[in-house]
Order: C-alpha cells, then sequence, then structure tokens
C-alpha cells in the first residue's frame, strides 16, 4: 500500500462513552468484519472486558475503506486500554497512530481520563477528530459537550463531528474525516528498520507475537532484527495485518501497522516502547519515549485454601504469558501462610488479575491490603525498597521514608467541589489548580500519595458525587513523609498479614477501626483475646473478646445422628478454614473486611 | 474390649415415635402435630406394618432396649400400647431384662393410666415435668400445673414404676437459681433419673418468634451457666450422678436406650421421621405421618433418607457421641479403629486439660462440668484437629 493511503488511528474515549460500539461500525462499514461475523464489540474480546465496558489490552485491526473520491485507504485502528493503569501502554499506542477519534458521550460531557488522554495526544502531535457520540438519547446536551470540546482542545474553529454509533448515524462523516485530516505516516522504507513494538500477545505455538509499526525501513520474513532495549536478536518468521485473525504479508513497510512472530519466546522479551531495529545495524537509533515499567501497587495473594497454592502459582505463570506488567514472587505469612507478593501497575490491574484468577483458574484468595513500594533510607545511609509492610526495618534504623505520589485530575460538577476537595484533604493531598470547564463543571488538579488512592479513593468520589465526577492520575514522584508501621496483635502476637505502613497523623484512627472490626469478626474462643494495635512497643488500641462460657448442645434428639454430624463437619470446615495466629483462629472475612476499613 | 469399641452397648434398640400432642409447646421444634383425640387407630396400624416389614431384617438381634417417644406417647391408650408392645414381641427378639421406656406428659398420666401402661408391659417411665414454677409453665405452654405434675410422678411409683425419668427445664425466660432449686428439690427425691434440657430456642419455633420480635428477653450466657451449674449441684446432692451431658440417674439406673445412641449402637427406628443405624448406614423415615402412613398402607417403603457413614463421618460420630458421656473418649481405641492422626490433637489436648475443660482419664479423655458447658466447642476443635487416613 501507498504510504499516502495509510492512516493510523486511535479512538479516545472514556468508559462506556461508545468506543467499542463506535470501532464496530467502522469495522462492519468496512466490512472487514460480516455482520454475521459481528458479535456485539468485536475488539473486546475477554469476558470481563464485555462485562466491565473496558479494553484491558490494546488491539489493532486493518480495514480497507474506499473513498467519495474513489481511494482505497487502508485504516488501521489501533485500539487502546482504557484506564490509567495503563497509562503508559497508552502513550505508546498514541504514538504509532497519526490521528486520533476523540469520543464523548453528549449525555456525559468531557470526563477525567478523557482530558488526560487528550493531552497525551496532543502531546504526540495526533491531529484529533472530535466525535460527539449518542446525539439521539434524551440526555443529550450536544452544544454544551461542544463547548467542553472546544475549551479542551483550545480550538473554536475545529470541525466536531456528531454520530450515533449504536444507530449508524454520522458515520461516512467520520471516514472522510480521517482520510482528509488525518495525515498519512511519515518515514522512509529506503532506511534502516526502525518498528515499534506498541503491544504483544503470547501465543502457545508461536511465542510472543509483537504487534508494530514500522517507523523506517521494511519487515519481512528471513530478516535478522534486534530488540533495542534487551540486544536479543531474531530471526522474523512471519508478518502481517489484523483483520479479525492474523493475515500474513509478504513485507511491512514504513508507516504500516502489523505484527511480527519471530521467535520470541516470552512476552517479557517483547517490551512495549522497544524498538525493532535490523541486526547487522552498526548503529541503530532507537525511537524516543521507552520506559522500564515498574509495578505501582502491590498486594499479597494468598489461597484460602493452602492446598491450592501450587494452583495459584501455575496460574500466575499463564496470566504473565500475556501480561508482562504483572509482576509476582513466593512470600510467607505467619497468618496466610504461602501465597505470592503481586505487584500491579495499579488498582485496576491488581482488581483485573484478581479476579480473573478467582474466574478463570477458579480459586478462592485473600487478598492483604494493597501497599506502595516505599523507598527507605536508613541510618547507615544504605537505602531499600519496601514493598511489604511487614518488612519495614525497627524504626531506630529509618533516617527517611519517602512514598510515591500521584498527580490527580478530578472533573466535577461545581456543586460536589467542596466534599472533593474535603476527601483530597483527608488523603494528605495537596490543591494545585482547578479550571473550569463549563458552566457547570471544573477540573482539580492535585498531589496525592498513592497509597491513600489504593483502597476506596475512587469510589468515595464517585459517591460524594453521585457518580458524576471523575478521576485520573499519573505517578509524579517520591516525597518524604512521616510513615510508621501499625501493627496488629492478637493475644500478643503480631498477625503480619495485617500490618500497614500508614502517616502518623492517621495511626490511631486506622488502629482504632481494625481492632473494633476484628472483635466483631473474630468469633469468641474458649479463653480471652486480647487485640492490639501497636506502633514499635506503644498500644494505640485495645479490644477484648471474652471467653466463650456456654456452647452446648443439651439434647441429641431421638437418634437423629446424621443431622447433628453434618453440622458438626460444617463447623469442623469453618475452624479449618481460618487462620490460625497462636491459638487464635481468624476467619478468612476478617482479612477480607479490612480493605474496607474507613481510613 | 468388645467388638464394638469400649463400653458399647452391644444390644440394638428399638425406637417408636408417637408424631402427636394435644397441643404444641412453643419451644418445640419436634416432629409432632396437634391432634384432637388421642392416637389414631391409622397411625398404630400404620406402625404395625412398619414393624412387619422392617422385623426380617432384624433376625437374630436380641433388642435391649424399647423407647417410645414423641410427641406425646401417653396420649396412647394403654391397650392400644399393649397390643403394640405384644405385636414387637412377637416379631423381635426382646432381652429377659429389656428395658422399655414410655415418654409421658403429666396432663395425660392419670394414675389409672399409670398402671395400664404398667401392665402393657412399660417398665420405664419419663416424665416431661419441666419445671414446678407456675409461671415457668405457663411461659412453656405446658398444660400441667405444677401439683398435678407431682400427683402425676407420685401416681407413676405407686403404679410400679421405679425406673422414673423425670425432665427438667434449664433457661426458661424469667427462671431463677431459686426458682429451679425449688423445681429440683420436688422432682429428684421422687424420680431415679433426671434428665435436665437446655432450652434452645429453634428456627420456625413460636418462642423464636418472640425472641425476635423482642417480646421475650432470653437468658443471658452468664445466667445460663449458674443455671446449669445449680442443676448439677443440686442433682449431685439430690444423689444422682451425672453421667452425660444433660443426664443424671440413680446407680444403675442409667437409660439403657439412650448410652446406646451415645456409643453408635445399631437402633431401629418405627413411625415418622424415626431414624434407624444399623452398621454404619443410617435412615429417616418420612417426617409427615399422612405420607408416612400413606406409604406403608400402599405397601411401599417409609425410609426417605439413606446414607452410608464414612470411615471419616463415624470417627467424627464416636467423638462426638462418646464424649457426650462420662464414660469419656478412649483416644488409643479411635486412632486404632480409625487409623486416625492424633499429632495436631496433642497440643490442643494439653491446652484443653490446662483450661480445665478435659481430664485425662486412663488412654481417653473426659469432659470435666466447665467442659460440658462448652462440649460443642470442645468437641469441633477435636475433630478439627484430627485426621482421618
Amino acid at each position: 500500500m501507498d504510504r499516502e493511503n495509510i492512516r493510523n488511528f486511535c479512538i479516545i474515549a472514556h468508559i462506556d462513552h461508545g468506543k467499542s460500539t463506535l470501532a464496530d461500525r467502522l469495522l462492519e462499514s468496512t466490512g472487514t468484519v460480516k455482520q454475521r461475523d459481528m458479535r456485539e464489540q468485536v475488539l473486546d474480546n475477554m469476558p470481563l472486558e464485555r462485562e466491565r465496558g473496558i479494553t484491558i489490552k490494546s488491539h489493532a485491526i486493518t480495514m480497507d475503506y474506499r473513498a467519495a473520491g474513489g481511494r482505497t485507504y487502508e485504516l488501521n485502528l489501533i485500539d487502546t486500554p482504557g484506564h490509567v493503569d495503563f497509562s503508559y501502554e497508552v502513550s505508546r499506542s498514541l504514538t504509532a497512530c497519526e490521528g486520533a477519534l476523540l469520543v464523548v458521550d453528549a449525555s456525559q460531557g468531557v470526563e477525567a481520563q478523557t482530558v488526560s488522554n487528550v493531552y497525551m495526544a496532543i502531546e504526540s502531535n495526533l491531529e484529533i477528530i472530535p466525535v460527539i457520540n449518542k446525539i439521539d438519547m434524551k440526555a443529550a446536551r450536544v452544544e454544551e459537550t461542544r463547548a467542553q470540546i472546544r475549551d479542551l482542545l483550545g480550538d473554536v474553529d475545529r470541525e466536531i463531528l456528531e454520530v450515533s454509533a449504536k444507530d449508524g448515524v454520522g458515520i461516512e462523516a467520520v471516514f472522510e474525516a480521517m482520510v482528509e485530516r488525518i495525515p498519512p505516516p511519515e518515514g522512509d522504507k529506503k532506511k534502516s528498520l526502525r518498528a515499534l513494538i506498541f503491544d504483544s500477545a503470547f501465543d502457545q505455538y508461536r511465542g510472543a507475537i509483537a504487534y508494530v509499526r514500522v517507523f523506517d525501513g521494511s519487515l519481512r520474513p528471513g530478516m535478522k532484527v534486534r530488540l533495542f532495549s534487551t540486544g536479543i536478536a531474531y530471526e522474523v518468521m512471519e508478518v502481517g495485518v489484523f483483520q479479525l485473525k492474523m493475515i500474513p504479508r509478504r513485507e511491512l513497510f514504513a508507516g504500516e501497522v502489523g505484527y511480527m512472530v519471530a521467535g520470541i519466546k516470552e512476552i517479557s522479551d517483547a517490551h512495549v516502547g522497544d524498538t525493532v531495529v535490523e541486526a547487522a545495524d552498526p548503529d541503530p537509533a532507537p525511537l524516543p519515549g521507552y520506559r522500564d515499567v515498574k509495578p505501582m501497587v502491590y498486594s499479597g495473594l494468598y489461597p484460602t485454601n493452602g492446598e491450592n497454592f501450587e494452583i495459584l502459582r501455575d496460574a500466575l505463570q499463564k496470566l504473565r504469558l500475556n501480561d508482562a506488567s504483572l509482576a509476582y514472587e513466593p512470600e510467607t505469612s505467619g497468618a496466610l501462610g504461602f501465597g505470592f507478593r503481586c505487584g500491579f501497575l495499579g488498582l485496576l490491574h491488581m482488581e483485573i488479575v484478581q479476579e480473573r484468577l478467582e474466574r478463570e483458574y477458579d480459586l478462592n484468595l485473600i487478598a492483604t491490603v494493597p501497599s506502595v513500594r516505599y523507598k527507605v533510607t536508613l541510618t547507615d545511609r544504605s537505602a531499600i525498597e519496601v514493598e511489604n509492610p511487614s518488612s519495614l526495618p525497627d524504626p531506630r534504623l529509618i533516617a527517611t521514608i519517602e512514598e510515591p505520589f500521584v498527580t490527580a485530575q478530578i472533573v466535577t460538577p461545581l456543586e460536589y467541589m467542596d466534599s472533593i476537595m474535603r476527601l483530597v484533604k483527608e488523603r494528605r493531598g495537596t490543591y494545585s489548580a482547578s479550571e473550569m470547564l463549563d458552566s457547570r463543571r471544573t477540573i482539580i488538579t492535585c498531589e496525592l500519595p498513592l497509597a491513600e488512592i489504593l483502597v476506596d479513593f475512587h469510589d468515595r468520589i464517585k459517591s460524594l458525587s453521585r457518580g458524576y465526577a471523575s478521576l485520573d492520575y499519573d505517578f509524579s514522584g517520591y516525597r518524604a513523609a512521616d510513615l510508621i508501621r501499625l501493627d496488629i496483635l492478637v493475644n500478643d502476637e503480631q498477625v503480619d498479614a495485617l500490618s500497614v505502613i500508614v502517616h502518623r497523623d492517621k495511626a490511631y484512627r486506622w488502629g482504632r477501626e481494625i481492632v473494633a472490626n476484628l472483635k466483631e469478626l473474630i468469633p469468641r474462643h474458649l479463653f480471652q483475646i486480647a487485640i492490639q494495635a501497636t506502633i514499635g512497643s506503644r498500644v494505640v488500641s485495645r479490644e477484648t473478646i471474652s471467653a466463650l462460657r456456654k456452647n452446648v448442645t443439651a439434647k441429641c434428639y431421638g437418634g437423629d445422628i446424621t443431622r447433628k454430624r453434618k453440622l458438626l463437619e460444617r463447623q469442623r470446615e469453618g475452624k479449618r478454614r481460618m487462620k490460625s495466629v497462636g491459638r487464635v483462629a481468624i476467619p478468612q472475612e476478617a482479612f477480607l473486611h479490612l480493605l474496607k476499613v474507613d481510613r | 474390649m468388645t467388638a464394638g469399641g469400649p463400653g458399647r452397648e452391644t444390644s440394638p434398640g428399638l425406637y417408636i415415635h408417637i408424631p402427636y400432642c394435644v397441643r404444641k409447646c412453643v419451644y418445640c421444634s419436634f416432629n409432632s402435630f396437634e391432634t384432637g383425640e388421642g392416637v389414631p387407630a391409622e397411625y398404630l396400624n400404620a406402625l404395625g406394618l412398619d414393624l412387619e416389614r422392617s422385623a426380617p431384617g432384624w433376625e437374630g438381634a436380641e433388642f435391649g432396649s424399647v423407647y417410645i417417644g414423641g410427641g406425646t406417647p401417653s396420649l396412647i391408650d394403654p391397650e392400644d400400647l399393649a397390643r403394640l408392645l405384644s405385636e414387637v414381641h412377637s416379631r423381635l427378639a426382646l432381652a429377659p431384662d429389656v428395658e422399655i421406656t414410655l415418654e409421658a406428659n403429666p396432663s395425660s398420666l392419670g394414675r389409672s393410666m399409670s398402671l395400664g401402661y404398667r401392665e402393657a408391659g412399660a417398665n420405664r417411665l419419663s416424665v416431661g415435668v419441666q419445671s414446678l414454677a407456675p409461671d415457668e409453665l405457663r411461659f412453656l405452654g405446658r398444660l400441667h400445673s405444677p401439683e398435678e405434675a407431682l400427683e402425676a410422678v407420685d401416681g407413676a411409683r405407686a403404679a410400679g414404676f421405679a425406673n422414673l425419668s423425670c425432665d427438667v427445664m434449664i433457661g426458661v425466660p424469667g427462671q431463677s437459681v431459686s426458682s429451679l432449686e425449688t423445681t429440683l428439690a420436688g422432682v429428684a427425691p421422687r424420680a431415679s433419673h433426671i434428665s435436665c434440657y437446655l432450652l434452645s430456642v429453634d428456627e420456625g419455633t413460636p418462642l423464636r418468634a418472640m425472641v425476635e420480635s423482642g417480646a421475650v428477653a432470653e437468658q443471658t450466657e452468664e445466667d445460663l451457666v449458674s443455671l446449669f451449674e445449680a442443676a448439677a449441684g443440686g442433682l449431685r446432692r439430690h444423689g444422682l450422678a451425672r453421667y452425660e451431658i444433660s443426664n443424671w440417674a440413680r446407680p444403675s439406673f442409667e437409660c439403657r436406650h439412650n448410652l446406646m445412641y451415645w456409643s453408635r449402637g445399631d437402633y431401629l427406628g418405627l413411625g415418622a421421621g424415626a431414624s434407624s443405624h444399623r452398621g454404619g448406614v443410617r435412615s429417616r423415615r418420612l417426617e409427615r405421618p399422612e405420607e408416612y402412613m400413606g406409604a406403608l398402607l400402599a405397601g411401599s417403603d417409609p425410609v426417605c433418607f439413606t446414607e452410608t457413614v464414612t470411615a471419616e463421618g463415624a470417627m467424627l460420630e464416636e467423638i462426638m457421641l462418646r464424649l457426650r458421656t462420662m464414660r469419656g473418649l478412649d483416644l488409643e481405641w479411635l486412632a486404632g479403629e480409625f487409623s486416625c492422626d492424633l499429632r495436631d490433637a496433642g497440643p490442643l489436648l494439653r491446652r484443653l486439660q490446662d483450661e480445665g475443660l478435659i481430664v485425662r482419664k486412663g488412654k481417653g479423655i473426659q469432659l470435666t462440668a466447665k467442659g460440658i458447658l462448652v462440649s460443642d466447642e470442645v468437641i469441633c476443635s477435636l475433630s478439627a484437629s484430627i485426621s482421618a487416613f
């Protein structure tokens, strides 16, 4: 295909604003997918994606479009993951494009996530084509949305399209705008190869399949290539483009988007953002923007039934085949037994992994309170990183602790601004700026410790604003803070899985809450149980569970031993599932419940 | 050691269920139904058919006990009882010293009835006195007064029932230690056996609804503990020894039939909802009297549930049942019988001992008075720490 006739684009949209539906219409109109093969929202092919209405992994698909003028174009839709946790992947996908469709729901308006993705697209110099979707809805506020988009783009003259992706209204205009307004890719096919890996997938027979955008030169089977960051060389076995399945091509030229099979064994070897170069190139110039992505959020995952440890290990291994950003290593907890410390890109990533483990591998898991990675400088000036609160050294050995911060953007209707600002303050956040999006909504920018938004920040924002506010955040660096470790002791034994690192000002409240919760959740035992929250040797909260005095079935009636035995079997199973700390049996709910403790 | 384990009642028992009452008590969750008259002739007829069907399976077994429970078995006419027992005699082999118990309600137990039952062949009566405090009897919805209860007991003794048990209820809302002691002082000297049951607030009973609506306040845990302890102390002073969690007897008046249950013995249960056990197979008959009678009239099997108890299940039963009695649980026997692993139980046993909940007794263990109060927890802990393989 002539470079002039290629258009590479992505779709930027907030969850549920209609990205997938619009993509479906584009695929249908170009005949890429036949109506009868059309499952609704073809691109979201993981059940979890369909359910949550989000795209977890990127996809790419090539369509042929015959324009009004008679010319046929190759349109490459590079689908971006729809969540903040994957912002690095989003940025790489954007780099692979020249244009972006900005889809905004006419009834919802611009949201925080849209804003940050638009900024990213502007930084990548993409031609942005705004599209207002769902214009047919009763609640549609087309003019208002139009004004918001103009404010966002700082451009009053740009043409804004209006569509109803659901009913296929206005789709033709979208195609025409794309071929007219998005510039064709640049690049020189005669130069030495430079191709960007913007995503990858794992195939059990062919290994990692790299999704690439060729910037210079060309890629063809038989070529010897090297991945710049790892320095490992491979022989290209196959190249091609995506339609509903992979279609092999003889060659991928500069400007084109497709896939490469090169016997790359593991997905962790095909880093997103890496550059594919010719193995023989003596002085390759990598494409800019490569970053080694590190997990931001950590949590211990333990099988509720200790016997399932190996199943969990296998499951994590299998998930990692397709998700190089998932990190894990074995970990032992006195209370929970054998499990894994897992690292995730963010909260949604964590939730998705947990849900997939439980659903696809039929595992019941206990997840410990999520934590971030702290940078700790010891008094001897050595530095360590701590991902598990229970491995924080003795406070006397610590000089400083630094924690990760994020820059958060919250889009909210004006009337909820005060309560959201209060919440930000409660979470140790600082306000940086706010700007009106339109007459009713504002966008607040603030700095927050990542640890403070891990558990329920997003939910709180949603409930404070009756669902109207939206949140987006990006890692902004480490800052020192007055942090301490709060331990929970049950009959004087420390429960490692319940330790948390918190700000000193919040330690008392946190301690009181956990202790009060545990008092309700731990059943009475044959002896008295003391529950304490401590900082070092100082007790900040204490509750007592009195000893059980009476628990007796007075009558074993009428010889119905079966019922009695079955009751005992159930109680026995319940007892066995509990986690023992010393002599105290703690039900699993106690560990799960902590995620809901009000901070 | 006998084949059935230490202290196993080797003779099987026969249970006959009479699922009828004049009025159902507020706390009752048993399989019983209100009836205008006595025990319907159709039901007695069905029992006969049931016996006829079941007896061939028990050929060669010599029954050591017969227990007629309910419901209110004393609604049965003595002549009907005589006929029923003679049918039992003709179809099953009974031991020469067979214990034949009839549960009786004081309100339907005049002296002539007692005499009639004695003549019909019953040699043990279990009288549902429950309390001698008028307030408590009213609360429980019992139809008799304290005086009537004592008259019934005295009448039974006069009729020749030397083996006589009385039920006493503990934990009735409003009951105090002193009212309990008054009840025991009235009942204990007249009885050779006392069963003291804690009032339980069961699902589906009017009492449960009353408690849930707040109309009735349950006794606190502390008060129940005091009452249970007072009962144990009082009965000991009256010369009765505890031989099971809820049962006390004068020497040699322990209930053979109940001991059979607690040693996992075999028993045949006739009647609606009655349970049976034979050689590790447990079964239950249809609960609703109409269905039970219907099945038998149609010539079909009234058994609606059967299970073969697994080795692990049998082990749990042994732990659960044997620990109820003061004979205790022989751990060496248990380990041998079920090849079960007692390693994890070791530290637990030591702790339970340190806390004064169990005592070592020979090669076994036994609950203490304190342990009895939390026996469900002790039994559950032990069960959880022992694994069969």
